[in-house]
């Protein structure tokens, strides 16, 4: 068969063109931000991808004049926290779940399932009351907490360690190791895409969260990157440049995410397809 | 030198209405350093005793002793025992060598000793060449090497072995029996192995231990078992092709296997014998000998002739059965 031919016919020439207006579509607003990010005020609403003027100037008093560095770093520690955590958590509960008997095994599991269906924006007053009474409103931990946890997560790696043949646990129990060096030696190796998809999830939904951070922070020190980018947008006017210079610089860690975890978020979009 | 005692033995799962009784009130004694062999077919609670054994299941009623210590409240770790799995059962993100020591670390052996130990196992089972390998590297009889190197390092009081062949082809099978029955004579320790396949249970057991429904049918040696089976199960489970089984008008069962049926013109023995005629229906020719089934009052019998020897199906044959080796049961079942 000619490979020329092959990449001629029609079906394929739909399916290209549907992808490359879908890639169009995603690609303008970050082509629009980085492009934003060069240029001065009051060139901002003129939509040339390129301008005469190019300029670091945002970039320079974004790093120097505000507290971005802080912000970076806040964001970048709350994230990996916070996934480290819902790792850890998420598939040790799962783990139970899947490969222990136990009254209320059901129960318990259904309940961690509904709360998928409970979105963040409704969760948020309730987490501020009991953040109020525990005195953990503008902390770290006020920030962190809330995400330890999550019923995806749970979900994920329970219908992952499912998969799990118990023949390799009840070998491991044979051959002498107690139950946690189980979980951590033999079952956690063997559900590795299931962990490497949620760790992309969850970094970058903790990276892009805005809702909480918003509302539990008070002071400038605390805040993550949205929350501060935000502050740059008033009541009266909206300092655009500096506002699309510190996403264009938020983005830059979660490429290096991507590029790194490149072949692993792939595979995890299509477990969230099949199992979320 | 550890025995292992079963008293009272029963297990059953689900409750209520669904509840299935698995093993019924069972009695064994396994004798040290012997290669004991437990068979039965599909669902006789063989699996479910063995697992028993290692602790993978809990003991709801009854006692089971390895060596003089009882062992229903010990977890499989304490129990030293160790285990070959049907599907093999290795870590699959392991390296051949890290699989097999994997025990040996998890009790905090010494490395130099855990090296040492390994190397030898490598060597005993010939897979000294596939230290670095992964499982899925591996072909299913290496496999299988491997995880019986995971067994032998641990040095255990009890081998047990659960259907671990029957995952492997024909000629693999049988080279695999051989090096298993090496192993139990270099070792010289006790082992309890779980197989659906008679011919396995012959060739390798010590005493075999025929289970059927939860009970135990028979135990007794290789020989036992196939001269003397304790009643109709036992005499069709032992033996390839099975027994034959006759009614007799009486009610009883005339039970004969087809290697003590004979052509009248190659016997000269007349002393007990019962004379036949019937009509070939099936002839499979194996080489050094020919199965021959025949119509015999609307009973199917099947005799081994020795030789290659010229049938045609529908032809009138002459047979002998051999009434020395012939067995006799009654309505139940249970030998005469």
């Amino acid at each position: 068969m000619n490979k020329n031919k092959a990449s001629l016919n029609p079906k394929k020439i739909i399916i290209w063109t549907f992808l490359f207006i879908g890639a169009v579509i995603m690609m303008t607003p970050i082509i629009f931000m980085f492009s934003a990010s060069f240029k001065y005020n009051d060139q901002i609403y003129d939509l040339t991808l390129f301008t005469s003027d190019f300029t670091l100037d945002n970039y320079i008093y974004l790093l120097e004049n505000t507290d971005f560095i802080v912000w970076l770093s806040n964001s970048l520690f709350i994230s990996l926290f916070t996934t480290f955590c819902v790792l850890f958590f998420d598939s040790l509960v799962g783990y139970t779940l899947a490969k222990f008997q136990f009254n209320g095994q059901k129960i318990v599991f259904i309940a961690i399932l509904s709360t998928l269906m409970i979105p963040t924006e409704m969760l948020v007053i309730p987490w501020y009351i009991i953040a109020r009474d525990f005195g953990l409103l503008d902390t770290y931990l006020g920030l962190i907490l809330p995400g330890i946890m999550t019923g995806f997560g749970v979900f994920l790696m329970k219908q992952f360690f499912e998969g799990v043949p118990d023949d390799y646990l009840e070998a491991a129990r044979i051959d002498g190791v107690g139950e946690f060096t189980i979980f951590i030696r033999i079952a956690l190796p063997l559900v590795t895409p299931a962990l490497s998809a949620l760790a992309i999830f969850t970094f970058l939904g903790n990276w892009t969260a805005f809702l909480w951070p918003l509302i539990v922070s008070s002071s400038a020190e605390l805040f993550t990157v949205p929350v501060g980018l935000a502050s740059f947008s008033g009541e009266f006017q909206s300092d655009w440049e500096l506002i699309m210079t510190g996403a264009a610089l938020a983005t830059l860690p979660t490429l290096l995410v991507f590029l790194i975890l490149q072949r692993y978020i792939i595979r995890g979009v299509v477990l969230g397809g099949l199992k979320g | 030198m550890t025995s292992v005692s079963l008293k009272n033995i029963s297990k059953s799962y689900g409750t209520g209405k669904k509840e299935v009784e698995v093993i019924k009130d069972l009695d064994l004694e396994i004798i040290s350093k012997e290669f004991l062999v437990l068979v039965g077919p599909s669902g006789c609670g063989k699996s479910t005793l063995l697992r028993m054994i290692a602790g993978l299941e809990d003991i709801k009623e009854g006692k089971i002793f390895i060596g003089k210590k009882e062992v229903n409240n010990i977890e499989p770790r304490d129990r030293n025992i160790a285990m070959v799995f049907q599907n093999y059962a290795l870590y699959p993100h392991m390296n051949v060598s890290n699989n097999i020591g994997f025990g040996l670390r998890a009790r905090k052996t010494p490395k130099i000793e855990i090296e040492k130990k390994v190397k030898e196992a490598g060597e005993m089972l010939e897979i000294s060449g596939l230290m670095n390998r992964r499982p899925s590297e591996l072909s299913g009889g290496q496999r299988q090497r491997v995880a019986m190197g995971r067994a032998i390092v641990r040095e255990p009081n009890v081998f047990l072995f659960d259907e671990p062949l029957s995952n492997l082809d024909a000629k693999l099978r049988g080279n695999m029996r051989a090096v298993i029955k090496k192993l139990h004579s270099q070792l010289d320790t006790t082992m309890i192995y779980v197989t659906h396949d008679q011919v396995e249970a012959m060739t390798l057991a010590d005493r075999i231990v025929i289970m059927d429904g939860g009970n135990i049918q028979q135990v007794g040696t290789p020989m036992e078992l196939y001269d003397t089976p304790a009643n109709k199960f036992v005499a069709g489970f032992i033996g390839s092709p099975e027994m034959n089984f006759i009614i007799c008008e009486d009610g009883k069962t005339l039970g004969i296997r087809p290697e003590d049926i004979y052509l009248l013109k190659n016997y000269d023995d007349t002393s007990n014998h019962k004379q036949i005629i019937a009509s070939i229906e099936v002839i499979e020719t194996l080489g050094p000998e020919t199965l021959v089934t025949v119509n015999y009052d609307n009973t199917k019998i099947v005799a081994k002739i020795s030789g290659t020897k010229k049938f045609t199906p529908g032809d009138e044959i002459q047979l002998v059965l051999d009434m020395n080796k012939a067995h006799f049961f009654d309505v139940n079942g249970e030998r005469i």
